[in-house]
């Protein structure tokens, strides 16, 4: 290697160690993606959906019906409107949720988010990963009982799926750049909310 | 002169309940069908109203709130009505009917949007918002529809008031 190649290779390597640490940067401080944020949103509403549709058969109770029904037509409704602005987006929502699901698989199998933490990212979406992957267990778990098990199971979970999208979206929504992904959540976000409201105010009705 | 004489503020109450009464009616009428074609359920919008009184639990009320909300809205439709009626004063041509009931619909959706509904309803808002321009179109379906009724009922009270009286 000549004197002009022991110059230039250290100045190429010093070149690519700060290239490469400058993107992962540039990464880090970009917005969520806007595919991840709508599986996520596709995700919950079918998790939702499959829980409420298990209440006319397994719960007596009127108030947990009607709560059923109401989630059951506001996550359908909500659903149409995340699949309308993937396809604005030019994003295929399920690919995004086969992602997703596989890295829910890899979640429950291993430590919570090696590959984010190895990057230096913030280690919540492994553990808003796990969180869906328990909450889902939950609403497996909602197909074994029946009368107040189930009520009590469901209320619980439900409340427990709301408060996560209401952290997780409310935590996204200021970094996401499209604006009709933005202005979904927005619309979206106080919606889930009220879900949030009526399962605390069922849970009181329960527990009395 | 045209020999018509002014209407007394009683017969403009009542015209204003009227033509309020039926164009709110309309207007639930419209909102109901489309949440039910959208799925989210034809009674919906007015337990949305029955918020002013039970806050988000209304969402999940029966009977009492559908009820409580129809009753409401109404009352509400024909507070307008006699607004409506007092500010025009029943002399409204056909055509000028329908500017002045779709700017007036306008202008009530602006009040109710933003004066009424953030402290009377904000369960009912979150929900406005998430289909804002059906919001706006229903308003304006009320002000259209009270618009071309008081133009109508003018038209009717003046004719009758220029019928000779029966011997």
């Amino acid at each position: 290697m000549g004197p002009v190649g022991r110059t230039l290779l250290p100045v190429l390597a010093a070149a690519l160690f700060f290239g490469c640490r400058g993107a992962a940067a540039g990464r880090a401080q970009q917005g969520p993606d806007a595919a991840d944020v709508l599986a996520r949103m596709h995700m919950l509403d079918q998790m939702v959906i499959s829980a409420a549709e298990l209440a006319p058969d397994r719960s007596g109770r009127d108030e947990v019906l009607a709560y059923a029904e109401r989630l059951q037509r506001d996550h359908t409704f909500a659903d149409h409107q995340v699949a309308s602005v993937a396809r604005r987006l030019g994003i295929h929502l399920e690919a995004a949720v086969s992602r997703m699901k596989q890295a829910m698989t890899h979640v429950q199998n291993g430590p919570a988010s090696p590959a984010g933490a190895r990057k230096g990212r913030s280690r919540s979406p492994g553990r808003q990963l796990e969180a869906m992957a328990r909450l889902e267990a939950r609403v497996e778990h909602l197909k074994q009982v029946r009368g107040s098990a189930f009520d009590d199971a469901f209320v619980q979970t439900m409340l427990a799926a709301h408060e996560m999208a209401v952290r997780s979206l409310s935590a996204a929504e200021p970094g996401v750049e499209a604006a009709p992904l933005r202005r979904l959540l927005s619309r979206m976000i106080p919606i889930l909310e009220q879900h949030v409201a009526l399962a605390r105010s069922l849970q009181e009705q329960l527990r009395s | 002169m045209d020999g018509r004489r002014r209407p007394r503020w009683v017969e403009l109450v009542a015209e204003g309940i009227l033509v309020g009464f039926l164009a709110g009616a309309l207007m639930a009428l419209v909102a109901m069908i489309r949440s039910a074609a959208v799925g989210l359920g034809f009674w919906l919008p007015m337990k949305l109203i029955s918020g002013l009184y039970f806050g988000v639990d209304t969402l999940l009320g029966g009977a009492p709130a559908v009820v409580l909300g129809i009753g409401t809205h109404l009352l509400v439709a024909c507070f307008w009505g006699i607004v409506f009626a007092l500010v025009t004063r029943g002399r409204l041509l056909l055509p000028f009917g329908f500017a002045a009931g779709l700017a007036y619909g306008a202008a009530v959706w602006a009040i109710m949007t933003y004066l009424v509904l953030p402290w009377a309803d904000p369960t009912m808002l979150a929900r406005a918002n998430v289909a804002m321009n059906w919001f706006f179109f229903y308003h304006l379906v009320f002000g259209i529809t009270l618009g071309l009724g008081s133009s109508l009922a003018g038209r009717h009270s003046f004719a009758l008031r220029q019928a000779p009286a029966p011997a």
